[in-house]
């Protein structure tokens, strides 16, 4: 029977063991693709965390997006990082998939983690878009209108559109969709990642010891 | 935990040389810091805002580069197919391309995949020139 002490430890030498194979070490073989998303998922939980303080979602979120970019000190470069890690990290999964996918490291035992990456990608998207709507701009509002349309058009589609896009949303942010961008879907992202670091490792990646 | 290693892994084990973890740090302070380069340089040009909310009505729904390929094909074909079906086929040959690779060879797959992804790309930057 396995201590929580031991499978503490036996999780954590999994994603930092203690010695890598050589093939593991060639930049070739990753193009530290992964590596990068999530460095660039890190810069988006910092950023995202000071944007918190002066955004504000529903009726008001363009004018507090103009007030953090024009009057808060340092907001412009915070939003601008939280903007460029966002499209950058979008860019380093896709061809972190086509990496996988050309070197064909998605065959067994390797399965499960390749699917896992799938739903990480999904992730990475609706992060991406649920940050674009919640802008509050006139752009953000169209694009939130096409989204609930769609949604709608599905067999029980309203459900879905009112719990992701909230029953109103303000030129497409709403506080439901503000929840959804900052813990739920980052949430699940982050345990994701993690799952996935430990599952690189655990399909013999990288020998643990 | 880590004896469930598969055996091919095993065997590698002792063929390939090993180092250890420190030998990767340095590497990963130097895709650090070239990252946060990049990212500080295109920050410091100030985003734009968008339209306000209070201005004149947009004439031209729009939708992120992202999924401008999907917003590429809503416009030129039935919402239930550009919207719906295109990408849900797209993330179902995604989720199965393991089985794929299995089914009908992993090379094949890697060319279906380039074309998959080829595909995306064309269709976001004709949403991107699109007028």
């Amino acid at each position: 029977m396995r201590t929580g002490k031991r499978d503490a430890s036996s999780f954590w030498e999994h994603v930092r063991p203690k010695r890598l194979s050589a093939s593991a070490l060639k930049l070739s073989s990753t193009f530290c693709l992964g590596g990068l998303s999530f460095f660039t998922f890190m810069i988006e939980a910092v950023t995202g965390t000071l944007l918190l303080f002066y955004y504000e979602p529903g009726a008001k979120a363009f004018a507090s997006v103009g007030v953090i970019t024009n009057l808060t000190p340092y907001g412009s470069l915070i939003r601008g990082l939280h903007f460029w890690a966002g499209q950058i990290m979008v860019i380093t999964v896709l061809l972190h998939m086509a990496r996988v996918v050309w070197h064909q490291a998605y065959r067994p035992p390797r399965e499960k983690n390749w699917v896992i990456g799938v739903a990480l990608f999904c992730l990475t998207l609706l992060l991406d878009f649920s940050g674009y709507l919640l802008r509050g701009s006139q752009e953000s509002g169209a694009a939130a209108t096409v989204a609930r349309s769609l949604l709608e058009s599905l067999p029980g589609g309203d459900v879905p559109a009112r719990m992701f896009l909230g029953p109103e949303s303000w030129q497409g942010s709403s506080p439901a969709l503000y929840v959804w961008h900052v813990f739920l879907l980052a949430g699940l992202a982050f345990f994701l990642q993690i799952w996935h670091f430990w599952r690189v490792r655990r399909d013999g990646g990288v020998r643990p010891l | 935990m880590f004896e469930k290693l598969g055996k091919s892994s095993a065997s590698q084990r002792s063929e390939k040389p090993w180092f250890p973890f420190e030998t990767l740090a340095p590497r990963e302070y130097v895709a650090v810091f070239l990252a946060l380069a990049v990212l500080f340089f295109v920050s410091s040009f100030t985003l734009p805002l968008g339209t306000p909310p209070s201005a004149a009505p947009l004439q031209r729904a729009g939708a992120p580069w992202i999924f401008g390929g999907i917003q590429w094909l809503l416009v030129r074909l039935p919402v239930a197919v550009a919207g719906i079906l295109v990408p849900a086929l797209s993330l179902l040959f995604l989720l199965t391309l393991p089985w794929w690779g299995r089914r009908v060879g992993a090379r094949l797959t890697r060319w279906v995949f380039l074309a998959f992804a080829l595909v995306w790309l064309g269709l976001t930057l004709l949403y991107q020139g699109a007028p």
